[in-house]
């Protein structure tokens, strides 16, 4: 069972939680590893975690953050991001690590295209650790303004707990389960 | 494929008779949900309309958002005619999308007479 879970997991109309309750998980941000052991997790059903409003004909907003995504402290949230205006999104996490840039472009991470085309959502999932809050940048790509710009957002959320140092060690040796959990983008 | 997570959900305004014309009389037909405590921001799609004309006379109800100078038209004005009901289905209608009230107007109307409107959305958000 621990080997099935990992990050971005598909499967029909699902979305699985990446970790259950009494498995390690290494946390990792940015340069950070945390060991961690999840002890609960709750579904967060999808709810707009941000709106960026009104954007004028072919202007990119300035990159908002996306406070309600932020988690209590040692908490972790797996999210997936759709929106249901028509927009590019940029996503960051946290606000000043872009999601999906590879050499040439930055990828947008959501548009109106993207329920169509990957139909689960697993290719814009995000993790958040604690209040390393994620941050969009809207592009309103239409010769026209814009009035809303929303970003739904659903998934779960998870409480851990510190692993002790052997379990630590017997997971870096191999002989313990882990679910590595990317909680930030990734610079070189 | 599970394209209807992009859908919103139907909703009917109230029927609002409109005995009064003019822009500065413009109405609301369908009013936006901003409860304070509600999340996230909701906006409307003009779905259906039906309007009775009562005796009002042919005249062009507009339909939009604000009122007076600041009325801002969502559709071209559709002409009423007298004495009749006026219905307006989906594939008649473009898919515009309003993020305030959304009201309407009739021109003008014949003394004694009236429109009876009433909207259907598809409420986004």
């Amino acid at each position: 069972m621990p080997n099935e879970l990992y990050m971005n997991q598909s499967g029909p109309n699902s979305m699985n939680p990446i970790a259950l309750i009494g498995q390690n998980v290494l946390v990792h941000y940015l340069k950070e590893n945390h060991y961690r052991r999840v002890d609960f997790y709750e579904p967060i059903p999808p709810f707009q975690c941000i709106n960026v409003g009104a954007i004028a004909a072919a202007t990119t907003s300035a990159r908002a953050n996306i406070t309600n995504l932020d988690q209590f402290d040692d908490e972790f949230g797996q999210f997936r991001l759709f929106t249901i205006d028509n927009v590019q999104m940029r996503i960051y996490v946290p606000a000043g690590v872009a999601k999906g840039m590879m050499k040439n472009i930055h990828v947008p991470y959501v548009d109106l295209n993207l329920p169509n085309r990957n139909s689960n959502l697993n290719l814009s999932e995000i993790f958040v650790w604690e209040d390393n809050r994620p941050a969009v940048e809207v592009i309103n790509l239409n010769a026209l303004g814009i009035n809303t710009s929303r970003l739904i957002a659903f998934g779960f959320r998870f409480h851990t707990v510190a692993l002790d140092q052997s379990t630590i060690e017997a997971i870096k040796t191999g002989r313990a389960q882990v679910t590595h959990v990317w909680c930030s983008g990734y610079n070189q | 494929m599970i394209s209807t997570m992009l859908e919103g959900i139907r909703r009917a305004g109230a029927v609002v008779n409109l005995a009064v014309a003019g822009v500065a009389n413009a109405t609301a037909i369908y009013t936006r949900p901003t409860f304070a405590q509600m999340v996230g921001a909701r906006t409307m799609k003009v779905c259906k309309l039906l309007v009775r004309n009562n005796l009002g006379g042919n005249c062009w109800l507009a339909v939009g958002t604000g009122a007076g100078a600041g009325f801002a038209n969502l559709i071209p004005p559709l002409l009423i005619l007298n004495n009749i009901d006026n219905p307006w289905q989906e594939f008649e209608l473009p898919a515009v999308e309003a993020a305030a009230t959304i009201t309407a107007f009739p021109d003008a109307l014949a003394v004694g007479g009236s429109l009876d409107v009433q909207i259907e959305v598809e409420e986004k958000g």
